[in-house]
């Protein structure tokens, strides 16, 4: 072997098709313990690992066989004393001589190898804690809505004359715990919708939706609030039809309307359109309200943050909610905003 | 981050699913079923030689290859069941009867599995490299300890869960660059990696040995030498215990002979097909 090759610092092994060491390297032999001569001739396996046998002979071979190349596998090999060292190996197969040989380069990355775990390890860590939020924020949610249900209930009665008449000062105060008990209501809603798509249990059901008839719905329910805001709301006709849940569409309208409702003062305009390009539909709802600046513009996306300005009743949900399952039907949720002038929430759907 | 609603009521066709390919120009069908670690590419090397006297049907687990990843079910694929359940639902879609099943590895179990439930449309079983139990179980030999499988684990972590699984979907969404995302895929043998890294639990952690006994199709054991992941020990037990089953030793080492040395592996599974007489 060439000298250089022969004392690089790297290990360096050639290995047949059916796992024979050919060859190798002096200072892979002294990182494995091993005299060289003892090693040639050798089963590849026998400086792995049982585990890193398996591995070698479902992922590294085939990969070898069938692309020639196998990049930066993380690997490990056992020293004589038993101690498994960690590597990692780019290795090319092939052919020299008339046989099939593979040529493999091992880096040792004891220190990488510890960063690499201590990350894997924070990554499940965190992904075991959002499993945990979303159970807890579940289960919240219904101990939460039980007695709710019993105060609008209770509520009802009372309102209605069922324990006896009642003065127009105490239908004004069940007037009022009827309407929070609904603003309640709503973000347990929210809670709940939240929960769900953050332990996958969302099943999005896709069908073509016509828009005009998504408009239509979604313009009944929130015309009501648009006027006691005394805004004017527009819902320009379209002819397109989008691949979606029509249920979580009509969700997100909803949501984006009654947020553009929000965020418009008296006198103010919401408008929902749809532009069609190439194979995909743009929905867009503007209003002329005040608006989000530059900074904050992705953070309107994130459960649970508030935007400085946009204060609201809710507990922050809405938009992750519709931003997830926009993308739940394969789409995307933008927004592009002026401070003062108002903004743009923009849902593309796949046309149908 | 990939969405994470799940998307139902697209085509969840079971040849969609499993990615069902069918070639050949015989009328016997030929059910060739991947091991755990790859694809149906796999079987490149030997299909040829049996094109011209089988149909041929080849497929992908769901999560390997090209097959439909949203149809994957952690409880439906806890155990091998749920695999064999895919194979019979295979066998059932394209109405095949008379099946020569040759399973890889893992595969070979799933073909028992599938054989028990539906023995009529099963005519021989071919198992490459089979393994009833991987586990060490006192006097059973299955040539691994608990903490040998949690090795293998960690190097999947390492190499694909860790990093093309968390930072591929990232790389994929790249639209400047998805030519990354692409290549991630393709060198890995086409495999989801989280569900990859559970069918590694589900197959070496299986215990099959109880299903064995009760096998009435033939079967014919391909053990290695040197096998590095079925010892010799399991190929001699499987034909102690498959009622009707033939033990073929190949001069091929390693594990996978089909991509190895796929010339010995096609002459001993025609020798075995040409052999009217089943065991033996």
């Amino acid at each position: 072997m060439d000298p250089l090759l022969d004392s690089a610092p790297c290990g360096f092994v050639s290995f047949a098709d059916d796992g024979t060491i050919l060859d190798l390297n002096r200072t892979l032999a002294d990182l494995l313990g091993y005299p060289r001569v003892e090693l040639a001739g050798w089963h590849l396996q026998k400086m792995l690992p049982p585990g890193g046998r398996i591995f070698f002979q479902t992922h590294v071979f085939p990969i070898l066989k069938m692309h020639g190349t196998a990049n930066e596998l993380f690997f490990t090999v056992r020293t004589k004393s038993g101690t498994d060292l960690p590597m990692l190996m780019n290795a090319v197969r092939r052919e020299r001589d008339g046989v099939f040989v593979s040529d493999c380069v091992l880096m040792r990355m004891t220190q990488r190898e510890q960063f690499e775990a201590a990350l894997l390890e924070a990554r499940r860590a965190a992904d075991r804690g959002n499993v945990a939020k979303a159970k807890f924020l579940s289960m919240m949610s219904h101990d939460l809505r039980a007695p709710l249900t019993a105060i609008m209930g209770y509520a009802g009665l009372l309102a209605g004359g069922a324990y006896g008449p009642t003065t127009g000062e105490v239908q004004g105060a069940l007037e009022r715990i009827r309407t929070a008990c609904e603003m309640l209501d709503r973000m347990i809603a929210d809670i709940l919708t939240f929960a769900q798509i953050e332990s996958g249990k969302v099943d999005v059901r896709m069908m073509p939706v016509a828009l005009e008839e998504a408009f239509a719905r979604a313009e009944s329910l929130v015309r009501p609030r648009a006027e006691s805001a005394q805004l004017t709301l527009a819902l320009e006709p379209s002819g397109a039809t989008v691949s979606a849940d029509p249920d979580k569409l009509q969700q997100v309208l909803l949501n984006l309307l009654t947020n553009a409702i929000k965020f418009t003062p008296a006198g103010g305009r919401v408008s929902v359109s749809a532009e069609t390009a190439a194979d995909r539909v743009r929905i867009h709802v503007r209003d002329t309200g005040v608006g989000i600046d530059a900074g904050s513009l992705e953070r309107v996306f994130i459960p649970f943050e508030q935007v400085d300005g946009r204060k609201s009743d809710g507990v922050g949900l809405g938009l992750a909610i519709s931003r997830e399952l926009v993308e739940g039907m394969g789409g995307t949720l933008t927004v592009e905003s002026v401070v003062g002038q108002g903004s743009v929430f923009t849902v593309e759907l796949r046309k149908s | 981050m990939p969405p994470r609603c799940i998307i139902r009521g697209v085509k969840n066709d079971i040849l969609i699913r499993n990615n069902v390919q069918i070639g050949g120009r015989g009328t016997q069908p030929m059910l060739l079923a991947h091991g755990f670690g790859c694809d149906q590419n796999m079987w490149r090397f030997i299909a040829p030689a049996f094109a011209d006297d089988y149909r041929l049907v080849l497929f992908d687990y769901v999560g390997s290859g090209k097959s439909d990843v949203t149809a994957w079910d952690p409880e439906r694929y806890s155990t091998l069941d749920g695999y064999a359940q895919d194979v019979v639902e295979i066998c059932r879609a394209l109405d095949l009867h008379d099946v020569v099943f040759v399973g890889h590895s893992v595969s070979s179990m799933v073909g028992v599995l599938a054989a028990k439930q539906e023995p009529s449309r099963f005519a021989k079983l071919i198992m490459i490299g089979p393994s009833p139990r991987y586990l060490n179980d006192g006097d059973y030999v299955g040539g691994f300890e608990r903490e040998d499988i949690e090795g293998l684990l960690a190097l999947m972590d390492k190499n694909f869960i860790g990093w093309a699984s968390y930072l591929a979907p990232v790389v994929m969404k790249n639209p400047e660059r998805p030519e990354l995302g692409a290549e991630l895929e393709e060198s890995f043998c086409s495999t989801d990696p989280k569900i990859q890294r559970r069918f590694a639990e589900t197959t070496f952690f299986a215990d099959n040995r109880h299903d064995l006994a009760g096998v009435t199709v033939p079967s014919l054991i391909m053990q290695c030498s040197e096998d590095a992941i079925a010892p010799v020990e399991v190929g001699n037990y499987l034909h102690r215990t498959l009622p009707v089953s033939t033990l073929r030793m190949l001069k091929a080492t390693g594990h996978c002979p089909h991509v190895s040395h796929p010339d010995e592996t096609i002459a001993v599974m025609k020798a075995y097909l040409a052999d009217g007489s089943a065991a033996r």
